[in-house]
């Protein structure tokens, strides 16, 4: 299965920007599940300075600087990507119970290992806020497999969490979202997260884009796909395994990853400074397109 | 106990006192030792003195500090002692073996941290702990490996009563207290030459020419390379370490608004656009060093400074992310370590860490208790014991208990007597590319306040007795100067910040010196109409009266006919007080004061000592005319004036000689000519444009002149012919009279040429033109035109002085504009948000 992707996002400024400083996170990964056959930033206003590093997490960041005047700044990435659907195929052979997965992280003895049990500590996004793992052992009853219980952690988050755009922002605590049983992806994600990490496994936070189906019989529009965010937990013996607790469903032919990271402060897909500027518009539009 | 055993004359009252008692464990008692000649050799020299001569020291000392005291962090003062604290040899070679060895560790874990992680993969350090810790920042994996080495690191330690040192904390990342130290020698030196002398202390300057070696060694292949200091600013505590050492290294001193980042390289933004900046010593901590990169927004961050260190376009020290080393994480087994990395036991240990389980009895009163997450959190066992128990329930993997550190005492000069307070020495290290080099002094304090001095804490000079043999033979080795560069290219880099408070500072100064003059002159007049109530007089006191009070000739100089008024000296009185002392009115003395302090305070790097005690005074007559209340005498006002302008006068004198016009000194000449040409423009706008009876008119003209200091030459110059016409060519039009207008003009023109161009040659920069323009105005006028009346009213002089006042004031905007204007600050973009269209 393959996808052309292309990320838009446009800030509009009511005044002047002298310089602006950006790094952005658009590249999408190349993983187990997926292959990133190529990418492209487009900028506009032209850059005076572009770089790529790899950060912590191992997500590729594109550092770039515009010193000339502008109101407007606009950054398209434009990726093909292919999803090998193989991924979880042999995950039906994984019946690892959650206790012996858990006891694993806790001593890493590999450098692997030692990179992945920072993936079980509480995180800006995603403290462990009261309550939250008692939440948490009613999937993990007994010694049911790791996956079992995050499939079923994340159909309980799907059928009691309500899907409210409007209720919360980035700085909405997790206790409010668990309060009230309200959020986005990113919400559902977090809170997720934080359910597995306070039992002691290993979770990380995915930041992607997911393909969106016109209701039958009309067309797509255009930008209407969406950038999105799931978790993944880490199987040892296996890898990372993937849960879209907003859809219930594990991620196979319409997810593409572009970063993971501790929590959403680490994916960011585009941030930045600017000089001047006054207040700021941001409008993001995603077109996902199956090639094949 | 000291034991007197050198043939030593009688210890004097004031000592023997001191040692006759029992002070816990003591330096001078317990510990020094057998056969303490370090010690002798000062008492000897001090054996002669009575405690009064040991106070009077003490006085001379605090008199000495009031001046440019460096305070801390809840700025308060430090008391300085005048006895210093003596190491013996032997006990500073272990001290200094010790922090040598603790200090290639800590390197050495810091390479591993930030690279394989060995250390965390066999459990040496719990990754889990270290994991959770705000120090460790992970944007370090992506910078080059060589930004990982140490610089400059200070560790404290304490003795235990078993004689051992101990470690009381590391400070890996901007170590405190170097300035201090300096500081504390140089008066030391000062007060205590002679005992200074004999005991043969080993100097610390072959030190800071390592320190400055160290950092030329980053940039030895460069031509032009520039070192900055970097501090968050005058609200920053230190600030005052910040800007003594970069007078006493002579590295610039920045904030963060002063750099940015280009191109991958950080740039100063000077007055002469932006210059490359080749090493920052930053003083600020790496968790806000970047706002773009770190996850923690910080208006004191460089957005793309970290990128800038990635790419190798900068050196930072100390490097990004060493503050993880001062963490339990990492201090809780550092023994364990050194067996590890150096295969050698720990020389210098801290007090000994133990889990929350291991600790079995429920006597907590010798531990301290801490958190491996929290490093800010710690807790006294004893006086803390329920908030402790509170805690340790949840998570006890998150905590830690430390034994309690039993500190050593040491005599403090305080009222009168000897007191024993509790020690720390902070000691302070330099990583160069080969060795490890250990500053052969301390800053030795003791934070015990006693019941009548309060202040930050108390400091003593640290001596280090050199073999005697040694040190006369060993000469003292001027650095060899390997720099390649060319010297004059370094001197002229200021930041444009710098420039503008120099040019504020000029136009505060001028003001401030034309306000008194002012005042002076309306307070002489009034109390002579009280005496001589005539016609002449009391229309010129009441024209005075309301152009000070409607701020016409004085700032913000407003330009507006004069609205005469009933005259009343109880009015006089008030409006002179106002001037003098409302904090509340723009242009006030008090005001233009403060201003004045502030902006010397944020150049205060540039200045010389005796500059800073001027400042330092002129505080204090802030203070002074704070508490001043309606109920003044005149006279009173006059003689506060008289030592405020003796000030202003006093500080013009002490920067006559600092004052290279590289540094950007011309700017505060220009600031102060455009000042004065403001005052000029508006005197005789406010005062001399009305048609008057000429003998009222001469009144005026009288004033008029004695303010701008130019009565005597008038009446020299033009004896019988005086008029209002004369007053004004002397005044405005006289290109060769250094108290006129034109002249003040030329003299702005010339200080332009010091401005770096951006323009072409031979096109006229705009403010350059605005100067032009009233110049030209100058010459082409003539007296008597602008002498000419109007049904009562000199129109050409009041439009004459509106244009100029108009050019004055673009030529200030474009100033501000062209070579000030790098002061926009940075905004945060609203990151974008994951499911932002939908999800």
């Amino acid at each position: 299965m393959k996808y052309k992707i292309k990320h838009s996002t446009t800030y509009s400024y009511a005044d002047f920007v002298s310089l602006c400083q950006n790094q952005a996170r658009l590249t999408p990964k190349t993983n187990r599940a997926q292959v990133c056959h190529s990418s492209r930033i487009d900028i506009e206003p032209p850059v005076n300075y572009l770089q790529e590093f790899t950060d912590y997490f191992d997500n590729k960041v594109t550092a770039f600087e515009i010193a000339t005047q502008h109101k407007k700044l606009k950054v398209t990435m434009t990726s093909e990507v292919e999803l090998l659907l193989s991924a979880n195929i042999n995950l039906a052979d994984t019946d690892m119970p959650w206790q012996e997965a858990r006891d694993i992280v806790a001593k890493p003895n590999t450098y692997q290992l030692l990179k992945i049990s920072e993936f079980i500590l509480p995180s800006q996004y995603t403290p462990f806020v009261q309550g939250i793992k008692e939440y948490a052992l009613t999937s993990f009853l007994a010694d049911i497999s790791l996956i079992c219980g995050c499939k079923d952690l994340m159909a309980r988050i799907f059928h009691e969490f309500q899907y409210d755009p409007g209720f919360t922002t980035i700085s909405t605590p997790l206790s409010v979202v668990f309060a009230q049983k309200r959020g986005v992806c990113q919400d559902f994600a977090h809170f997720a997260i934080a359910c597995l990490r306070s039992m002691g496994l290993a979770a990380r936070y995915v930041s992607g884009y997911i393909e969106t189906m016109p209701p039958e019989g009309e067309e797509k529009l255009e930008g209407a796909d969406a950038t999105h965010a799931w978790f993944s937990v880490f199987v040892p013996r296996f890898g990372w395994v993937d849960f879209d607790p907003t859809n219930n469903v594990m991620p196979n032919d319409q997810h593409i990853t572009l970063a993971v990271g501790r929590d959403f402060s680490d994916v960011t897909p585009l941030k930045g400074v600017v000089f001047g500027g006054g207040t700021q518009l941001l409008d993001v539009a995603v077109d996902m397109i199956r090639l094949e | 106990m000291y034991i007197n055993n050198n043939a030593m004359p009688e210890l004097p009252n004031w000592l023997s006192l001191y040692l006759d008692k029992r002070h816990g464990h003591d330096e001078l008692a317990d510990h020094s030792g057998l056969n303490p000649e370090h010690w002798d050799t000062l008492f000897n020299r001090l054996a002669s003195l009575t405690a009064e001569d040991v106070s009077s020291r003490a006085i001379e000392i605090t008199q000495l500090l009031q001046n440019g005291n460096i305070k801390s962090e809840n700025n308060q003062q430090w008391h300085f002692d005048p006895l210093p604290f003596m190491f013996s040899r032997a006990d500073w070679n272990t001290l200094e073996q010790g922090i040598k060895q603790r200090t290639l560790l800590l390197n050495k874990i810091q390479k591993d941290i930030y690279s394989e992680q060995k250390l965390l993969l066999s459990g040496q350090i719990s990754p889990q702990q270290l994991y959770q810790n705000n120090h460790y920042l992970r944007e370090g994996f992506s910078l080059p490996s060589d930004e990982l080495k140490l610089f400059f690191t200070a560790v404290d330690v304490y003795r235990a009563p078993s004689g051992e040192f101990k470690v009381l904390a590391d400070h890996c990342q901007c170590p405190l207290g170097l300035g201090l130290l300096l500081k504390n020698r140089i008066i030391a030196r000062r007060v205590m030459a002679e005992e200074f002398a004999e005991c043969n202390v080993q100097q610390i300057k072959e030190f800071l020419n390592f320190f400055q070696e160290g950092i030329n060694e980053f940039i030895h292949y460069m031509d032009d390379p520039r070192i900055v200091i970097l501090t968050q600013g005058i609200d920053d505590p230190n600030y005052n370490e910040h800007a003594f050492l970069s007078t006493y290294f002579g590295y610039t001193l920045v904030q963060s608004a002063d750099l940015t980042v280009r191109n991958g390289e950080v740039c100063l933004k000077s007055l002469q656009g932006l210059g490359k900046i080749n090493v920052i010593l930053r003083w600020i901590p790496d968790q806000s060093i970047d706002s773009l990169e770190q996850t923690q927004y910080s208006l004191h961050g460089i957005p793309g400074l970290l990128q800038a260190v990635r790419e190798g376009s900068v050196k930072v020290l100390n490097p990004f992310g060493s503050g993880v080393l001062s963490s339990p994480a990492i201090q809780c087994n550092l023994a364990q370590l050194s067996e590890q990395l150096l295969q050698q036991p720990l020389l210098l240990d801290c007090p000994k860490y133990h889990s929350i389980e291991d600790v079995k009895s429920s006597d907590w009163s010798q531990l301290v208790f801490g958190s491996y997450k929290d490093p800010k959190l710690t807790l006294d066992g004893h006086l803390d014991a329920d908030k402790i128990k509170q805690l340790i329930t949840k998570q006890p993997s998150d905590y830690y208990f430390q034994d309690k550190p039993a500190f050593s005492s040491a005599p403090f000069w305080d009222d009168g007597k000897l007191i024993a307070k509790p020690v720390v020495f902070r000691c302070y290290v330099l990583i160069t590319e080969n060795d490890i080099e250990v500053l052969p002094s301390a800053l030795c304090f003791s934070y015990q306040n006693s019941a009548n001095v309060k202040g930050a804490g108390w400091l003593k000079d640290t001596w280090i007795n050199t073999s005697k043999d040694i040190d006369l033979t060993e000469p003292s080795v001027p650095t060899p100067i390997k720099k390649r560069m060319d010297v004059s290219l370094l001197e002229g880099v200021i930041s444009s910040r710098t420039a503008e408070h120099l040019f504020w500072l000029g136009r505060y100064l001028e003001r401030c010196e034309n306000t008194i003059r002012i005042l002076r002159i309306f307070i002489d007049r009034y109390t002579e109409l009280a005496i001589y109530p005539d016609l002449i007089r009391r229309s010129t006191v009441a024209r005075l009266l309301a152009a000070i009070s409607a701020q016409h000739i004085v700032y913000p100089y407003v330009e507006q006919a004069i609205k005469l008024e009933e005259f009343d000296s109880a009015v006089s009185k008030q409006t002179a007080f106002a001037l003098l002392a409302d904090e509340l009115r723009a242009g006030s003395i008090i005001n233009t004061l403060h201003y004045l302090a502030n902006a010397s305070v944020q150049i205060q790097e540039l200045l010389s000592h005796d500059s800073r005690r001027i400042i330092d005074e002129i505080n204090e007559q802030v203070k002074v005319l704070k508490h001043i209340n309606i109920n003044i005498s005149s006279h009173a006002m006059q003689s506060i004036l008289d030592k405020v302008i003796g000030l202003i006068m006093a500080f013009n004198g002490s920067l006559v000689d600092c004052m290279p016009n590289s540094n950007g000194w011309f700017l505060l000449e220009m600031g102060r000519r455009v000042e004065r040409s403001l005052q000029i423009t508006s005197l005789t706008g406010a005062l001399l444009t009305q048609e008057l009876e000429q003998a009222e008119e001469l009144g005026l003209l009288e004033a008029v002149l004695s303010c701008q200091v130019s009565l005597v030459t008038h009446k020299r110059r033009y004896r019988m012919y005086q008029s209002i016409g004369t007053g004004l060519e002397l005044l405005l039009l006289d290109a060769e009279y250094p108290r006129s207008l034109l002249f003040q003009l030329e003299q702005i023109n010339q200080l332009c040429k010091h401005l770096p161009t951006k323009r072409r040659q031979g096109v006229i920069a705009a403010h350059e033109k605005a100067i032009l323009l009233s110049k030209t105005s100058c010459y082409v006028t003539e007296k008597d035109y602008l002498q000419r009346t109007d049904a009562g009213i000199r129109k050409q002089l009041i439009e004459f002085n509106h244009n100029i006042r108009l050019n004055l004031n673009t030529f200030c905007d474009v100033l501000l504009l062209q070579y000030f204007s790098h002061t926009q600050t940075a905004n945060k973009l609203n990151w974008t948000n994951i499911g932002q269209a939908q999800s």
